[in-house]
């Protein structure tokens, strides 16, 4: 009962929330303020409630959908509404920062103030775990909501206003399915990638939401670890006894296992990371890190928790105990997969810079090389001009297979296997598609404006230059975006021509990766997710006139 | 000699243009103080402790060098990428390699024979000596009394039972006539037994399989050897593919098939296997099964309570019993073993450390030091350790005595092993090795199928294998073609195409204006004419040239004319029409499908709603992640074990027990795995949603003010208006999904790990078996044969849809 109000009243705060937010867009101010005041209510009342957080939920019983309820006190949902407004108002500011930067600085101030206040007061936040059933009756139940929820719409339907509303809505619902149904395999990359490697397997219950093994620092005077400088790379390690000292390298994991010379007066002893397990002990539960493994299999814990146990150390065979969980994003995996990356390669940077360097090259290559030709074909008469222009256009039908192995025999010849030239020289003699769709372009801009150029006495470069290449500038877009994500995600094309770590790309060492760590899907997707952070960048910064320059740019069907 | 392709002029004109291009992309640093060793086909990061610890190794006793390691599809190596090192004269310094396709490339003349550094160096305690191996690992690695690689690890097969449900169906066994304490011997008892122990659904599902033949790791080559086949003739000449022996061992597994519902019934009942703990031998869904020494690690990790028992495999009746053409054979039982080994590939710049290398990572001590340290490792994470078999002999005697395990089971698994070794036969160290493997799986499972008879199948693989064979010893009718000739002929041509070129446009007649206009016309589109003529003419004559020849790249091209040609209409013309099958299909399904669901989320973008950035942004972002990423994923999504894969878990948990339909295999059952590949293909329908969008944005409003005058419906409006004007588009949207359709590899690729077809050849394409002749097989001429009837069909159809486009397509009269 208590959750069940609570809930309810945490649900109505938000949904209070959202509305106030709505409203101040608007500059519906009373709105805003009675929806503001609701909101507090809610959280109010939820907040009060006595509500300890439900962590656990017996795994097993069926095919059950997790929902999580957030529940904060005031000062804290005070922090979450400034948060964002300031959000909103900054989001709205960027686009033209004189005329509209002074409400930023108001949410700014109340968002300092509430996380000042939050401060003194300390956040209350807790998340609230149930799970809704998914048997066929609830899913039956479903149905007919689904089906009343067409009723409604029918019904309300009737009135031109409330047809309005309704199409409004079934459209939001349409887009709202369609783009979860879009979204679910990147959300399940993203989930993948912040999980531990046994949580892959979902042989005991299904995880909507990350969580971690709880692990803890710890110093072993007596097998000291350390970090160190070797070859100019930091690494860290076991000291071995002997002389002269020797240090096991552990991290980076590409050069685990590696034994150096001890450089004392480069190292200092840190500590190490150790896991936190769980078991019994004399019939007593207790929580204890994990010293050491013995070569017999069997471990050594010093137990942390309950008091009475505590400092105590015990053996214990690792089937025994349990790991400790705590939810939350394993955000090792990101680190842990650029550890595994050859050393020439500087955890990766190396294939960045390689790849930006391509990525540069091909677009400038691409936008220069297609738009001067598709110039030519677009507004200079030529001898046998359709004739080629026939042959431009043929070759888009060409299977790249056809060519693959002659011109890895041209490039051999010409001395340039296991080099980046290949990849990005080619792009300087203009690619068959954006001639075509740049050509489109040219085609739709007024003869009028070069006529006059001309008898300005513009040469033919001078129009083509300062006249027409301004005119163009959407269509370029679009090609420079396309040219940078099909640079990006190339991968046959460094397969081919590059041999050497020095040498590849990311979207080949991606590929490589994914065959070396075939068993470890959580390090492969957080490897995929790395490489394909930069295009994501790209495109959302570009977005806008990337659409835009598609929908200009003739490709919209003339 | 090696005569390679030499266009010196081009090389000149590159030079020429390109040098300052060139001076920018910096040369390679100065290599630091150690001498890097280039390792390929294992990988440093890999997990694989006990040879990092073997390398960490290497590198204390030898300062002078420094191994670097990268996987490149650990083991079975990309072989496209390793053909490409080696012409390219950039190879890696050592390469570990499955050891059945060493014969390969021997054959080619791209690995290094070893003979003359073992012959020098026999007096030091590391090098290999060969009567320390075991014969049969030896053998494999040798190919025509040369030796190419140095064998590492070994593997056995051999019968696992679950004894559990053995004692479980004791009485039943025993009613059958059989003795449930004893494991089948021969073929007929483990039909025997197979017959008593499965079970069926009621609705005639496999519940419990007594004996799958193909489940674990056997295939008919194992089957075949206990029939006392060879798959080739003594003198390599002649494959006995469809010899009797074979024919026998196939048949039997068909029988075994028989009883388990079939072979496309156990497919399906394998698809729902899951993995580790719920092993589906260890859950009893699978009585028995022949698998490898290696699938031991696992049974004893996730299932160490399991109640089993291992037997050698069994045999036919006859050499168990020594009889009819077995009377005078010593073994009664025959294993296969294979396993991986160490070269150095021709062109290799570290050849001493390299071959340094190979001496300490395949000595006795190498390798005791890496199973010991395996061996700590499985200790410290509290797991038993069962060593694998070793290819040199007292190695594998020295770690099975030291590691022997105290459990009863396992112990009389590792002796087994031992026992096995002795007994061991190794594929035929053959050229013609990958076409003959993949020849005999297509022909299993065509003949399982019940496709073809089994005579059939084994017929038509042995014609695919022979042709092959006969392709390389009949090389030397067809005469040496040097390529410099046809690439000279080719520059002639182009020099004559120019001077024609120019002297037509002198005979135009044009006024000096027009004559100027025309000389810039050419200098603007000339950055693509030479493009065109270097990186498509000229390519595409010369790959016109290979279709020809028959050319490996690593050897001089000989002149056979049309064969290639022939030969794909002749006795390659099953597979070609499959492919081309597979990507109409994948064309005809996928292309349409992708063009409504395009158009129908560019229509719902389209209307007037808030927050249209946001779900335009959601739609259109699958389409710009990475293919090789996308498919990755779709692979995780999509694996069929419920424990892993999100759709199947999804799946098992709601519609297996509502609706008693198991979850599907996708991508490896037949049925499933081109529509799989379509699904896969529609969440990137975001790209083509973009030009939807543009196109409808394009559509001018006063359109539908008329027909809304007109009291036309929102279908009405749709069909009438929308439809027409999207026209162009949808011609433009199915041209190049056409063209991409037919020409699919890069998901397929990824998905069959780059060397198979998919289940029954259902996700063979025309671009993959170009692929697999090519870089697989090393049939180059072929491979640019079928690049231009490839090319050929493409243009027809594109043509063929040109032609039909003024029915259907509406376009605006020219402003």
């Amino acid at each position: 009962m208590i959750y069940a109000v609570g809930t309810l009243a945490a649900w109505l705060g938000i949904a209070a929330l959202l509305t106030a937010i709505a409203s101040c867009l608007r500059r519906n101010w009373r709105r805003a303020w009675v929806s503001g005041l609701l909101a507090g209510l809610g959280w109010m009342i939820s907040g009060l409630l006595p509500m300890t957080p439900e962590s656990r939920v017996a795994p097993g019983s069926g095919w059950s959908l997790p929902v999580v309820w957030l529940t904060m006190n005031v000062w804290g949902w005070m922090v979450a509404f400034c948060g964002v407004g300031l959000l909103i108002r900054l989001g709205q500011a960027l686009s033209s920062w004189r005329q509209r930067h002074r409400p930023v600085w108001g949410w700014l101030g109340c968002t300092l103030a509430s996380i000042a206040l939050a401060g003194h007061f300390g956040i209350e936040a807790n998340l609230l775990k149930g799970r809704i059933s998914a048997a066929p009756l609830s899913w039956l139940g479903g149905l007919m909501w689904v089906v009343v929820g067409m009723l409604i719409f029918a019904w309300a339907g009737r009135t031109p206003q409330g047809a309005r509303w309704s199409r409004g809505l079934a459209t939001h619902a349409a887009l709202v399915l369609g783009s979860i149904l879009f979204s679910i395999p990147l959300f399940w990359l993203l989930l993948t990638s912040f999980r531990e490697d046994r949580d892959t397997n979902m042989a005991d219950g299904f995880r909507w939401w990350p969580r971690v093994m709880v692990t803890t620092e710890h110093v072993d005077p007596k097998n000291p670890y350390l970090e160190m400088s070797y070859r100019g790379q930091r690494v860290e390690g076991f000291l071995l006894e002997g002389n002269p000292a020797q240090v096991r390298i552990e991290r980076p994991s590409i050069m685990r296992g590696l034994t150096v010379p001890h450089d004392a007066a480069n190292s200092r002893t840190i500590s190490q990371r150790v896991p936190v397990v769980t078991g019994e002990y004399e019939g007593q539960l207790f929580e204890g890190k994990v010293v050491r493994s013995r070569p017999d299999g069997l471990q050594e814990i010093l137990i942390l928790r309950p008091a009475s146990l505590a400092q105590k150390e015990i053996v214990l065979s690792p089937g025994d105990t349990q790991p400790v969980w705590r939810s939350g994003p394993k955000w090792s995996n990101y680190s842990a997969a650029t550890e595994y990356l050859p050393l020439e390669s500087e955890r990766g940077l190396l294939y960045l810079r390689n790849t930006l360097f391509l990525v540069v090259m091909t677009v400038i290559g691409t936008v220069l090389s297609c738009s001067i030709v598709a110039y030519g074909f677009a507004r200079v008469r030529f001898f046998a001009k359709n004739f080629w222009y026939a042959l431009l256009l043929a070759t888009m039908m060409l299977p790249g297979a056809v060519t693959l192995l002659p011109s890895f025999l041209i490039f051999r010849e010409l001395g340039w296997i296991d080099t980046l030239l290949p990849l990005w020289v080619p792009a300087f003699f203009a690619g068959a598609f954006n001639v075509f769709l740049l050509r489109q372009f040219f085609s739709s801009i007024p003869m009028e404006l070069e006529d006059a150029a001309r008898v300005d006495g513009c040469t033919i470069l001078q129009t083509f230059w300062r006249i027409m290449m301004p005119q163009i500038k959407p269509a370029l877009t679009v090609v420079s975006i396309w040219t940078f994500m099909g640079t990006w995600n190339n991968f046959m094309g460094p397969l081919i021509y590059t041999n050497s770590p020095e040498k590849m790309t990311v979207a080949y060492a991606l590929q490589l990766f994914l065959g070396d760590h075939s068993a470890e899907p959580t390090l492969m997707m957080a490897f995929a997710t790395m490489a394909m952070l930069p295009v994501l960048i790209v495109f959302f910064a570009a977005q806008k006139y990337f659409i835009e320059g598609v929908t200009l740019s003739g490709l919209g069907g003339r | 000699m090696n005569a390679c392709f030499r266009p010196r002029i081009w090389n000149l004109l590159f030079c020429l243009s390109l040098g300052f291009f060139s001076a920018s992309a910096g040369a390679n640093p100065p290599s630091p103080e150690p001498q890097r060793i280039v390792v390929w086909g294992k990988a440093l990061s890999g997990g694989d402790r006990g040879f990092e610890a073997q390398v960490r190794e290497f590198e204390r006793r030898h300062p002078e060098y420094r191994i670097s390691a990268v996987g490149l599809g650990a083991g079975r190596m990309d072989p496209q990428k390793l053909m490409t090192a080696i012409v390219g004269g950039a190879p890696p310094d050592v390469i570990f390699q499955d050891r059945f396709t060493i014969s390969d490339w021997a054959q080619r003349g791209a690995f290094r024979p070893l003979d003359d550094l073992i012959a020098r160096d026999r007096a030091l305690p590391l090098s290999p000596r060969p009567e320390d191996y075991y014969p049969a690992a030896w053998q494999e690695a040798t190919y025509q009394e040369r030796l190419f690689a140095i064998p590492t690890a070994a593997d056995v097969r051999y019968l696992y039972f679950n004894e559990e449900v053995l004692r479980a169906e004791a009485e039943q066994i025993r009613t059958a006539g059989l003795n449930p304490s004893q494991p089948p011997q021969t073929w007929s008892e483990i039909l025997a037994f197979s017959r008593v122990l499965t079970r069926f659904h009621p609705d005639g599902r496999l519940k419990r399989a007594g004996f799958i033949p193909n489940f674990g790791d056997s295939w008919l080559y194992l089957y075949a050897f206990q029939n006392n086949a060879s798959f080739l003739s003594p003198d390599g000449r002649t494959c006995t593919l469809a010899s009797e022996p074979v024919r026998e061992a196939l048949e039997f597994m068909r029988q075994a098939y028989a009883i388990v519902g079939g072979y496309a019934e156990a497919q399906r009942f394998q698809s729902t296997f899951r993995s580790g703990e719920n092993d589906p031998f260890a859950l009893g869904q699978v009585v028995m099964k022949v698998d490898g020494d290696w699938n031991l690690h696992g049974l004893v990790r996730y299932n160490p309570k399991l109640q089993f028992g291992v037997a050698p495999a069994p045999v036919p009746d006859d050499r168990f019993m020594r009889r009819g053409r077995f009377a005078a054979e010593p073994d009664r039982f025959i294993t296969w073993s294979g396993g991986h080994s160490w070269a150095i590939p021709r062109g290799a710049r570290q050849v001493e450390g390299a071959w340094k290398f190979i001496q300490w990572i395949t000595s006795e001590q190498g390798r005791l030091l890496s199973l010991r340290t395996d061996a700590e490792d499985y200790r410290r994470r509290g797991r038993v350790f069962i060593p694998p078999l070793q290819a040199h002999r007292r190695t594998t005697e020295v770690v099975y005595q030291e590691m022997l395990s105290a459990d009863p089971r396992y112990r009389r698994a590792m002796e087994l092993h031992l026992e096995l070794m002795k007994v061991s036969r190794s594929r035929p160290p053959t050229f013609a090795g990958q076409v003959l493997w993949d020849a005999h799986v297509r022909a299993t499972e065509r003949a399982c199928l019940g496709i073809v008879s089994p005579e059939q199948a084994l017929a038509e693989g042995q014609q695919t294998v022979q042709r092959n064979l006969d392709e390389v010893f009949g090389m030397d009718q067809f005469p040496v073609i040097d390529l410099r000739v046809p690439s000279w002929l080719g520059v002639g041509a182009a020099v004559l195409g120019a001077i024609l070129l120019i002297s037509a446009t002198r005979r135009q007649r044009m006024g000096r204006l027009a004559r100027t206009e025309n000389r810039w016309g050419y200098l603007l589109i000339a950055p693509w004419m030479v493009g065109f003529f270097v990186f498509t003419l000229g390519p595409m004559a010369a790959s016109l040239f290979f279709s020809f020849t028959q050319y490996d790249v690593l050897n001089e091209a000989r002149w056979v004319g049309l064969k290639n040609f022939s030969d794909a209409a002749t006795y390659d013309s099953a597979n070609l029409i499959k492919a081309f099958t597979n990507v109409l299909y994948l064309g005809g399904i996928g292309v349409p499908l992708g063009l409504v669901t395009g158009l129908a989320i560019a229509m719902l973008l389209n209307s007037a709603v808030r927050g249209m950035r946001f779900y335009r942004t959601l739609f259109y972002l699958p389409s710009i992640v990475p293919g090789v990423a996308s498919t990755i994923l779709w692979m995780w999504i999509l694996s069929p074990d419920p424990n892993r894969g999100l759709v199947n878990a999804a799946w098992a948990s709601t519609i297996s027990p509502w609706f008693g339909v198991a979850p599907p295999g996708w991508f490896t059952v037949e049925p499933w795995a081109k529509p799989t590949l379509i699904v896969m293909g529609l969440w990137g329908a975001g790209s083509g949603m973009i030009l939807w969008l543009a196109g409808l944005k394009g559509i001018s409003k006063s359109l539908y003010e008329a027909a809304v005058t007109d009291g036309a419906s929102p279908w009405r409006q749709f069909t009438s208006v929308t439809l027409p004007m999207l026209s162009p588009i949808i011609f433009f949207n199915t041209v190049m999904g056409f063209i991409g359709a037919l020409q699919t590899f890069d998901q397929v690729y990824v998905i069959t790990g780059g060397s198979g077809s998919g289940p029954n050849d259902a996700l063979l394409t025309p671009v993959m078996h170009l692929f697999r002749n090519g870089f697989g097989y090393f049939r180059m001429g072929y491979a640019s044969a079928l690049a231009w009837v490839l090319f050929l069909i493409i243009v027809a159809l594109t043509w063929v849809q040109f032609k039909l486009a003024p029915r259907w397509v509406y376009t605006e009269v020219e402003k």
